[in-house]
């Protein structure tokens, strides 16, 4: 209880444009949207990205926010960014494909970036995440990260709660046999 | 995970399942999410959310003053529609028709105070006017003998006369 009333008098302060209170929001959400960042994109440099405009959106869209479960309404956002980036990154794969022949010609700037990212030690559950496919993945991790009922997944993915559910067990099953295999 | 969506997960489950696959499928679930607990993601670097806290303040205070700037171009919107509805409802006395139509009478006759030879004159100028647009008409529906530039010639002459006339007075 107290906890709640905590939060909704740092959110009122949100809303009145008081910056110190978007800074207790932060340090009170960024290690979980962080987490779920990371374990969609397995990049941290991108996931610095995702934190900083979920945290941006929360601030041009906190007058929205009419009650019920903050962390539910945060995560919304937060996957609404993963979607986006996701459609932002296959359109520039097609851009890409309709230059293959000019990009093979030059240096792989791509391949450099991996090899960078190669430094990062990814762990065990990030290299079997990452063989899910990424609407798979992004349904667990929201489940995991956010305080999301079935329901509310549901109705945030567009797609039947029974959908939702089958796909989550389908991923978490395959994902727990890779990481046991 | 939080406590309240997992209580519902078996109810939810046999919604579309029998109660044995139910119970496999909450099985499933509940062990692949220990396996998430065991591996916690990494945390953001404290300079990330350094740089965020400095990102929202600059975002926040931009908020507010396009809020202000907002507010001050409502409050004179506000001021202008005002003023129109107040114009509206309360316009300027319009001027008298009468004064129009006069204007296009000699001052002559306007201006005299001799009721009966007013009369005469008006009743003289009104004949030279429907005369006038008696020939207007011959001229446009070409029933006369009289050919259009000729006839043009002639209407503007008759016109100057018949003002010059009156302004002298002699209507």
């Amino acid at each position: 209880m107290g906890r709640s009333v905590e939060l909704a008098r740092i959110i009122d302060g949100c809303k009145s444009g008081d910056a110190d209170s978007f800074a207790q929001v932060v340090d009170m959400y960024a290690g979980r949207c962080y987490g779920y960042f990371y374990r969609l994109t397995g990049d941290r440099d991108l996931s610095d990205e995702l934190l900083s405009e979920l945290f941006i959106k929360l601030v041009e869209k906190i007058g929205s926010y009419k009650g019920g479960a903050f962390e539910s309404w945060l995560f919304k956002i937060a996957s609404n960014i993963f979607h986006d980036h996701l459609r932002g990154k296959q359109r520039r794969r097609k851009l890409l494909d309709g230059h293959r022949a000019q990009l093979e010609l030059e240096p792989d700037l791509n391949e450099s970036r991996f090899s960078d990212e190669g430094q990062e030690r990814l762990d065990r559950l990030q290299v079997h995440l990452s063989r899910l496919d990424p609407d798979t993945r992004d349904l667990i991790m929201l489940r995991f990260y956010s305080e999301l009922s079935f329901k509310e997944i549901a109705e945030h993915r567009s797609e039947p709660i029974g959908t939702a559910l089958s796909k989550l067990h389908r991923g978490l099953k395959k994902l727990r046999e890779l990481m046991e295999g | 995970m939080n406590d309240n969506a997992r209580e519902n997960l078996l109810e939810l489950l046999r919604r579309f399942m029998d109660d044995a696959a139910a119970q496999a499928a909450q099985a499933d679930i509940e062990a692949a999410e220990r396996v998430l607990e065991a591996s916690p993601a990494p945390m953001p670097s404290p300079q990330t959310v350094a740089s965020i806290k400095a990102l929202t303040r600059a975002a926040a205070a931009r908020k507010h003053r396009r809020a202000q700037v907002f507010r001050s171009a409502m409050a004179t919107a506000a001021a202008v529609i005002v003023t129109v509805l107040i114009g509206r409802h309360n316009p300027a006395p319009a001027p008298r028709p009468g004064v129009n139509f006069a204007s296009i009478l000699p001052a002559a006759i306007w201006e005299s105070h001799d009721i009966a030879a007013d009369d005469l004159d008006l009743a003289y100028f009104a004949s030279e006017i429907r005369q006038i647009e008696a020939q207007m008409h011959a001229i446009d529906s070409q029933e006369t003998e009289i050919r259009g530039a000729d006839a043009l010639d002639d209407l503007e002459m008759e016109l100057t006369a018949i003002e010059t006339e009156f302004w002298k007075g002699s209507y």
